[in-house]
């Protein structure tokens, strides 16, 4: 499946520096990274900044959660939310 | 009164047995159904050979399954052995093997898991499944239990009952020596900080209680065991949401949760990610802390936000569960660290030098702790547990064995202490307790490391990041990716190096130690304090 420019930059980035432990081949787009513990609080604050820097948004707190945080997919849906104001 | 843990259960059941004692993801358990459920799963343990004075592990995220497994392994007068959800199959396959667990708790949708962890055999007996799959899996040959076949048992306490001095739980924590090592409590040690704590807060059947910390970190033994005493409600926060600062405040103030226990780096997230400046605090009656120094500066906030709540800093390593506490009766005017506090939990200290002898009043010197909540020892290791659990005499004259904690601290006056520092290489991240030199041991076991140092690097939010320098075997290059997912491999996550430096060798100081601070600002990969 192809994936927008976002959801490569957020793969590549959860890839080298969060999942170390796993190869490239095996993180589908919709593979839920909380539900098998892939991700902790501080993975999580990474992922939060390096979004704000690379796609130059500011994720609010309030929307750092579960629902939009389990998935390269839904983490690239919450930047597009946010940056385009709604 | 000579007491044991399911005690507390089976009295909450029988006074209140309508009430919740578990409300998660908007389920509700009764008291009636965890004591029920319970007695169950001890009846199912036994029926699989568990046995009085055996130990049980547990691998599965939090669920009122996990809780009721608690009590199911207590009641078989087993000894629960919570092994970290999210560590990886090797750790699991250690910790069972090193703890010689009878039987293990778990999930079936773990298999894949736990069939690396037992690829080469597994010490237990049968594997009950929480998760009470269709088909059961069946791992290194063993019998596998889904939840539903509990209904086959009698929902009667069982036979015998333990004991106070049989073991209660096994809590593995990190090891210097590359190995984590498994500290042992009793019913009776176990209930001589509960008892104190629910008594002190007075935990009673209107308490909402807050229930985070994993099972595997002794905060828990609180959430877990002084609600059921007092026969108030606990909150467990699902795996999914414990790792969001926002959710875990929404749920806290949306149950209207009366007592949260956190560690500082919990609350501070809370406060700095979590929104929670706007949330209602309103029915918070009790905020504990433990496990890290709380920066005094969010305590101070955090009093202004729930100015009518009770505030107590609670200070203990595993080894001897909580044994001092300081009561802050009113926000510090001051920006000097706060008191570790006076001794709790029946516990006596005592303030030694290096030789073993008292210090001068209000001088440094590590803390000895002795009484009836400090640990029995590490689980087979009796060596390690003779250089901490050591005879000393006590204050008020006499011998007593206490036990070393590592800490340094002085006596302000009073008997108040304050805690000063370690004696050692042992750091708190996220209010885990974590020796660097497990850390190092695991990076030395790769080819391509000669030699390895980890740093940790002071961090406003979450207390201490993770470093680590590393000089290259002969010959070898050092790759950061392999070296991390050899460590993940290895240890829990918390655990895992942020950055990973290669240095051609490394400073020494005139004693040929290794200089740890002269490798702090030269460390490679940025700045990892930003």
């Amino acid at each position: 499946m192809t994936l927008s420019p976002t959801e490569s930059a957020v793969r590549d980035y959860l890839l080298t520096e969060i999942l170390y432990d796993r190869n490239l081949q095996d993180l589908p787009a919709d593979e839920n990274l909380i539900d098998k513990g892939l991700l902790d609080s501080l993975a999580i604050l990474k992922v939060v900044t390096f979004c704000e820097e690379q796609f130059g948004v500011t994720i609010p707190d309030t929307e750092v959660l579960p629902d939009n945080m389990e998935s390269v997919r839904t983490i690239a849906a919450l930047v597009e939310r946010v940056r385009s104001g709604h | 009164m000579t007491r044991v843990l399911p005690d507390l259960l089976a009295t909450s059941a029988a006074r209140h047995g309508a009430r919740d004692a578990i409300v998660m993801d908007g389920s509700r358990m009764s008291y009636t159904a965890l004591e029920q459920g319970a007695n169950r799963l001890a009846r199912s343990l036994a029926a699989h050979g568990v046995r009085r004075g055996d130990r049980v592990g547990m691998w599965l995220p939090k669920s009122p399954e996990a809780v009721m497994a608690v009590w199911g392994i207590l009641k078989a007068g087993a000894a629960y052995v919570p092994v970290d959800p999210g560590a990886p199959p090797a750790r699991l396959g250690f910790i069972a093997r090193d703890g010689a667990i009878a039987g293990l708790i778990t999930r079936a949708d773990r298999a894949p898991g736990l069939a690396e962890a037992f690829a080469d055999g597994a010490p237990m007996r049968a594997l009950w499944y929480a998760d009470d799959p269709a088909k059961a899996p069946r791992i290194a040959g063993l019998p596998g239990v889904p939840w539903r076949a509990l209904a086959a048992e009698s929902d009667a306490p069982p036979d015998p009952a333990p004991t106070p001095d049989d073991l209660a739980y096994v809590l593995y924590t990190s090891g210097s020596t590359g190995e984590p090592k498994g500290v042992m409590h009793t019913h009776a040690s176990a209930l001589a900080f509960v008892e104190w704590a629910a008594e002190t807060f007075a935990v009673g059947p209107d308490d909402r209680v807050a229930g985070h910390a994993p099972f595997h970190f002794d905060l828990s033994t609180f959430d877990l065991f002084a609600t059921a005493r007092g026969g108030a409600s606990l909150h467990p926060v699902p795996a999914r949401a414990a790792s969001f600062p926002a959710a875990i405040a929404k749920l806290y103030t949306g149950e209207r949760l009366t007592i949260w226990y956190e560690t500082p780096s919990g609350l501070v997230l809370m406060l700095t990610r979590g929104n929670l400046r706007q949330l209602d605090l309103s029915a918070l009656r009790v905020l504990l802390f433990a496990g890290e120094v709380m920066p005094v500066k969010v305590l101070r906030e955090l009093m202004a936000l729930a100015p009518h709540a009770r505030f107590a800093n609670l200070y203990g390593p595993t080894e001897t569960n909580v044994c001092t506490w300081h009561d802050v009766t009113a926000p510090p005017s001051d920006d000097r660290a706060l008191p570790i506090g006076r001794a709790c939990s029946g516990d006596t200290l005592a303030i030694l030098d290096e030789s073993g002898s008292p210090v001068a009043p209000g001088a440094p010197g590590e803390l000895w702790v002795h009484g009836a909540s400090v640990m029995r020892g590490y689980w087979g290791r009796a060596e390690r547990t003779a250089e901490t659990l050591r005879p000393i005499e006590l204050p008020a004259g006499g011998t007593a064995v206490a036990y070393a904690t590592g800490d340094v601290v002085r006596d302000s006056g009073d008997g108040v202490l304050e805690f000063l520092g370690r004696r050692d290489h042992q750091i708190k991240t996220r209010g885990y307790r974590v020796e660097l030199g497990e850390i190092e041991a695991v990076l030395q076991r790769h080819p391509s490391v000669a030699e390895a140092v980890v740093l940790a690097i002071p961090d406003p939010e979450i207390t201490h990041r993770l470093i680590a320098v590393v000089v290259p075997a002969a010959g070898a290059a050092i790759d950061e990716a392999s070296l991390k997912q050899h460590c993940a491999a290895a240890l829990p996550r918390y655990m895992v190096p942020e950055h990973i430096g290669a240095r051609d060798a490394l400073p020494r100081t005139s004693s040929g130690k290794v200089d740890r601070r002269a490798l702090l600002p030269s460390t490679p990969s940025g700045d990892p304090a930003s």
